[in-house]
């Protein structure tokens, strides 16, 4: 008898939820097990643009769903999964309830961390009650183990089921070398949160623009995460945005440019990034691409993000001084911190092994209990 | 959070005050000042002076090793 390939869900609702569903497709298509796989906006909390939606959804093809498409997606026995990196309230809730738990037929509930978290907690917190958990770096996962798994019992095994890893945080395939290639361009990647002043910020621009006058053969780019009309409801909002204070500097060099591209158009054509976040940092490292954090700009000691910030990427390698980002000094990537950041790259295998594994019906207890009493008898 | 913190009575009433004609415009006056960069302590802070101090230092540096223009 052949199993039939299981559907899967995969949530989202705004820039950070979809480029996870659309990079989660990817990897679970390109897992050997082949599965079918719907994409599903959750709509009370949708905060996308027409332009993002056609960048990351070109065809269209995607379920919306309400509270009650949400409630008959997890309940109505139509998906083997539903995987998302936002335990949202609704489904947490219908979690929450036993009934609900224990019901045959339910999709299972995959949760990922939303990215990289520097104070994880309430996240884990969050995905207590789901199926199964992936969680990274590899100290997050022992800490969950420790303080959110419930242990096993008779009649039910420990749950929820803890996995290691991200698609964001896929082990690099090649590590940059330490000198800047010859072709590509130097990008900037910003962020809404940090720099969290304005000065802090137009610091940044002018560091790009002397970066730009004293490489006249490559383009700088300062990527932005999207443009100042979108994103309006979305979590982090940008209170400076690089477009406006870049209106107010005249002087800026030919070769400084702005883009909203896509990360991946950005990385195909970057021969360094240079950033201030993790995110950001964390998608260079995982293609390849020689990286520069910087986290000195003006008014860092504002900026709460830059201790946990310091602390995550501290044996990294990656964190340069103004005179090194300048000069565009840097090094590769220290072997150890990756190991322990990244997982490997056969995470959608394993998200589809974890499927098929919390899809298995589960041994009656009093059969179960049987058959340990005879293993264990003389 | 904040979607609930937005739902209390007090901050709709601070909402619907900043509407008036007549207290709206000085009460959405002071928001603009509180959400200012400076009305946090830190940003005048003597370390943090120094180190915006220091940065731009370097910076200038360089700026005047390239030229300002390409």
């Amino acid at each position: 008898m052949t199993r039939r390939a299981p559907r899967i869900l995969l949530l989202f609702s705004d820039d950070s939820t979809l480029i996870f569903a659309a990079r989660m497709r990817g990897l679970l298509r390109n897992a050997d097990a082949p599965s079918e796989i719907v994409m599903g906006a959750y709509l009370p909390e949708t905060a996308l643009s027409d332009r993002q939606l056609r960048q990351f959804l070109p065809d269209g093809r995607y379920e919306i769903l309400d509270k009650p498409a949400l409630t008959e997606a997890l309940m109505g026995g139509h998906y083997d999964a539903i995987v998302t990196s936002r335990v949202y309230g609704h489904l947490d809730f219908m979690l929450s309830k036993a009934l609900n738990r224990q019901k045959a037929g339910r999709a299972r509930v995959i949760a990922f961390l939303g990215g990289l978290d520097f104070f994880p907690h309430r996240g884990m917190r969050n995905r207590r009650n789901c199926d199964a958990v992936y969680l990274f770096p590899r100290s997050a996962c022992d800490r969950f183990h420790a303080t959110e798994v419930r242990p096993a019992t008779p009649e039910i095994p420990a749950w929820p089921h803890v996995g290691f890893g991200h698609p964001a945080f896929l082990h690099p395939q090649k590590t940059p070398t330490a000198t800047l290639p010859e072709k590509g361009d130097i990008y900037f990647f910003t962020q809404a949160l940090s720099p969290s002043t304005a000065r802090g910020r137009m610091h940044m621009l002018k560091v790009m623009a002397a970066i730009a006058r004293r490489n006249p053969d490559r383009t700088v780019w300062i990527k932005l995460r999207h443009l100042p009309n979108e994103n309006t409801r979305h979590l982090h909002r940008e209170r400076h945005d690089y477009p406006s204070l870049a209106e107010h500097s005249p002087d800026l060099p030919a070769n400084l440019k702005l883009t909203a591209c896509t990360m991946d158009e950005a990385m195909r054509n970057a021969a360094l990034g240079i950033t201030c976040t993790s995110t950001a940092a964390i998608d260079l490292v995982r293609e390849g691409v020689a990286t520069i954090i910087h986290l000195d700009y003006l008014d860092r000691s504002l900026d709460p993000l830059v201790a946990p910030m310091q602390r995550l990427f501290a044996d990294s390698n990656l964190i340069r001084p103004l005179d090194d980002l300048l000069h565009l000094r840097f090094s590769p990537p220290d072997p150890g911190w990756l190991s322990r950041m990244f997982c490997p790259p056969d995470l959608g295998a394993d998200v589809l092994r974890v499927i098929s594994m919390l899809n298995a019906p589960a041994r009656p207890a009093a059969a179960h209990d049987k058959k340990s009493r005879t293993a264990t008898q003389p | 959070m904040i979607k609930n913190l937005k739902k209390t009575f007090l901050v709709q009433r601070i909402y619907r005050l900043s509407r008036n004609s007549l207290l709206g415009l000085p009460l959405r006056a002071l928001v603009r000042l509180l959400r200012h960069d400076g009305a946090n302590v830190a940003y005048w802070s003597r370390t943090n002076r120094r180190h915006n101090r220091a940065q731009r230092a370097v910076l200038a540096r360089f700026e005047a090793e390239t030229g300002k223009r390409p």
